[in-house]
């Protein structure tokens, strides 16, 4: 049954994010502007390729699903943090991320939002366990409940090449029954609602929103090919932070004038 | 070019946090070094509330520095017409701030907007009941 039940107030696509976000606390769906995704990816190419010094680097289609032939084990972190920094010094970025699910984090998080400053980009490529999230919520390590993850895949991910999170309804279990699980650790807990987590479907040309409350992490990527992310949060701007803070952490991505002719009012005086 | 920068740091709480002042001047002499900054030994303001002595006398020294690396923007005065006030003298004289925390600049009317962005939201979201707060008024 529909959670969401005025019909009037949303649009019948808007009913139907909010309805299964509030179901199951995450969402995938086919990005907002493929140009963007585009755009994002051929960057991220060059730099990677620059990175290796590749005298004769495969195609850009090519090259995601086959960086293991590319980057070996020991160098992937350096490789990472250098791409990293790339992905945060390019200005244009924060746009071309937000494109890829304006409308969905409007419906979602709502139209004033702070933006996280850093990229996280992920790289696993297959059987390398240097790269292994253990089951987590960031909520418990200082992000604060009112924020959402924006997941963007720039390969076909499934199985164990994709990530994997335990869905809202059995994430609540945990959380109500937790002395039960507190003595446990992440790998213990893992044990325990492996058969709940959902591995995420998430083609390319799609990402994925979820609140990072829910359980999640990965495993060793037992596929064959690597696996290309970037994560990163958005926030209602003027709603609760914790550790990570504003200005630190998030910086404001849009800001409506009325917030702002607010803010600066003056009360009149006699 | 002069690159000297003083390092500013509070003895009272920062954001409704106490920093030791050992790790603000960590996280400043980090900043100093990763823009290849001489970072001069930080000014410390007196504990009392609202009271920016210090930060007066390291503007009056401007003259002699390239700029001020705050440890973060929450030392900020909360009130804006003080704000203002420092942004207008650091930038007549053609000089900037930093804060080291945010890794943030300010050096023109565009940095100036962004930090009192940052000042106005951060304490409207400070007003938003948090959870636990929310949580412990239902008991």
């Amino acid at each position: 049954m529909p959670l969401v039940t005025e019909p009037t107030i949303y649009n019948a696509d808007e009913a139907n994010v909010i309805d299964q976000f509030l179901k199951t606390g995450y969402i995938i769906f086919p990005v907002e502007d493929l140009n963007s995704l585009a755009k994002i990816r051929s960057n991220l190419y060059e730099n990677a390729v620059k990175a290796l010094e590749l005298d004769s680097p495969p195609p850009e289609s090519d090259f995601f699903d086959n960086a293991q032939k590319f980057i070996l084990p020991e160098y992937l972190n350096e490789i990472r943090l250098g791409l990293i920094d790339k992905l945060n010094k390019n200005p244009d970025n924060a746009a071309l991320f937000y494109s890829l699910a304006k409308n969905h984090l409007g419906w979602i998080v709502g139209n004033e939002m702070a933006i996280q400053r850093s990229y996280n980009l992920g790289i696993q490529l297959p059987k390398d366990s240097s790269s292994i999230l253990p089951l987590h919520s960031d909520v418990w390590s200082g992000n604060s409940p009112y924020e959402v993850v924006l997941w963007t895949s720039f390969v076909d991910c499934h199985k164990t090449k994709s990530m994997y999170l335990l869905p809202l309804k059995e994430n609540q279990k945990i959380i109500s029954n937790f002395q039960k699980y507190s003595s446990m650790t992440a790998e213990e807990i893992f044990s325990e609602v492996e058969d709940k987590v959902v591995w995420l479907e998430v083609p390319y040309g799609h990402v994925v929103i979820f609140w990072h409350g829910l359980l999640h992490g990965n495993r060793i990527n037992e596929e064959e090919k690597s696996r290309w992310t970037v994560n990163l949060r958005f926030k209602g701007l003027l709603t609760p932070y914790h550790a990570k803070e504003l200005g630190e952490y998030f910086m404001p991505l849009t800001i409506r004038p009325i917030t702002r002719i607010g803010y600066q009012y003056k009360k009149p005086k006699i | 070019m002069n690159k000297n920068w003083r390092g500013y740091i509070f003895s009272r709480e920062i954001g409704k946090q106490v920093v030791p002042q050992r790790v603000q001047n960590l996280v400043i002499r980090t900043c100093a070094e990763r823009h290849g900054l001489t970072y001069l030994l930080s000014a410390t303001e007196y504990y009392m509330d609202d009271c920016y002595m210090m930060l007066k006398s390291v503007l009056d020294e401007l003259g002699q520095i390239e700029g001020i690396i705050f440890y973060s923007t929450h030392q900020l005065p909360s009130d804006t017409n003080e704000r203002m006030k420092i942004y207008d003298k650091v930038l007549n004289s053609k000089k900037g701030l930093r804060f080291a925390l945010e890794d943030l600049a300010l050096f023109d009317e565009k940095d100036v907007k962004l930090i009192e962005d940052l000042k106005f939201c951060n304490e409207l979201s400070a007003q938003a009941i948090d959870l636990d707060s929310y949580q412990e008024s239902l008991n």
